[in-house]
């Protein structure tokens, strides 16, 4: 396949990978996956990117791309794109809200696959308190699953006041 | 062992609260899939919930990861205003623990993640006036516009946080 060339100025591409850079060691993106957080940027500092130039630009295996590629566009958050006349693809974004919003709609959606098994877990901790109570650790499992049982149906309401939006 | 630390018995759970604790943390890492947040810092965060407090040798013992990356990633939580620490008496070392309750410790992350917003901004718009310098040059127009139209979705963004904060905090 053709090599595809940054069409960018050198001091131009020095600043864009300046702000990555940045952006990717700062305490928001820092306990986030960085090679998912790269491409990421790069997309939305470019606003249209083919898989060769996020190749070109981070350094990272076309095979790694691809696959972060997909889960990106899997999840929502980005769109692939085919040009016309050519094979290549292009991934885009809508917009910055739509990727935070996608993102916590995710992370609510697992939650909700959770909900009943924490149900359950719930259930047989209560069935069993006079067996279980009284165990190391009894306290500490509850109090976690009585935080995020209630906290899993607000963030659901939220979820859909984001889809009405 | 000093006096202070969570004593090694008390950080092991046994028999049907172990495996409670585990499926917890499983819960933690999927969810954590869904958000770009490795494994490790889930993990590691999800037993400071459970746990309330424990040191990084607690954190070693209980997820298997080496001390650098149990630092890495207490000195990452601690940036992002999750976790914090504080210093066992008469020792170097410290004991580790999520900010304040489940609640207020998702507040005072979405409160973090707006400063944090905040910061990012203005380092987008020093180099924003950076970029006028290359004014014509390939790329300086695109990456213009998308810096500005990062700027103006960092803003949007930052109106989110509170109000996921305001759904958990209602009764």
């Amino acid at each position: 396949m053709e090599e595809e060339n940054d069409p960018y100025d050198d001091k131009v591409r020095k600043i864009e990978k300046e702000i990555v850079e940045h952006l990717i060691k700062s305490p928001i993106y820092s306990t986030r996956n960085e090679i998912t957080t790269k491409i990421l940027l790069y997309i939305m500092l470019r606003k249209e990117i083919t898989q060769h130039l996020l190749k070109h630009l981070t350094g990272y295996s076309s095979g790694k791309i691809s696959q972060e590629l997909n889960n990106l566009v899997d999840s929502g958050m980005i769109i692939r794109k085919k040009i016309p006349g050519i094979r290549r693809k292009v991934y885009t974004f809508e917009s910055v809200e739509k990727i935070s919003t996608a993102r916590i709609k995710n992370i609510i959606a697992a939650m909700l696959k959770w909900q009943d098994h924490l149900y359950e877990m719930k259930s047989e901790m209560d069935t069993k308190r006079s067996k279980l109570g009284a165990m190391n650790g009894y306290d500490n499992i509850m109090r976690v699953i009585d935080f995020y049982l209630p906290a899993i149906k607000k963030y659901e309401k939220f979820s859909e006041s984001l889809e009405i939006k | 062992m000093n006096s202070n630390q969570a004593p090694d018995h008390t950080i092991r759970f046994r028999g049907k609260i172990k495996d409670y604790e585990k499926t917890l943390i499983k819960f933690f890492i999927d969810i954590g899939k869904n958000k770009d947040t490795p494994a490790k810092i889930q993990e590691i965060l999800g037993y400071l919930i459970i746990h309330d407090k424990l040191s990084q040798s607690n954190l070693k013992e209980l997820t298997g990861y080496s001390s650098g990356t149990i630092s890495v990633v207490l000195g990452n939580l601690v940036e992002l205003g999750v976790v914090q620490k504080e210093r066992i008496a008469s020792s170097n070392l410290y004991l580790y623990s999520k900010v304040g309750d489940l609640p207020k410790m998702f507040e005072t992350s979405s409160e973090v993640s707006i400063e944090q917003f905040t910061l990012i901004s203005k380092f987008m718009e020093n180099k924003l006036n950076e970029l006028e310098e290359y004014k014509g040059k390939k790329g300086y127009a695109n990456l213009r516009n998308q810096i500005n139209v990062l700027l103006d979705g960092f803003k949007k963004v930052m109106e989110i946080a509170p109000s996921m904060t305001k759904i958990l905090s209602e009764n």
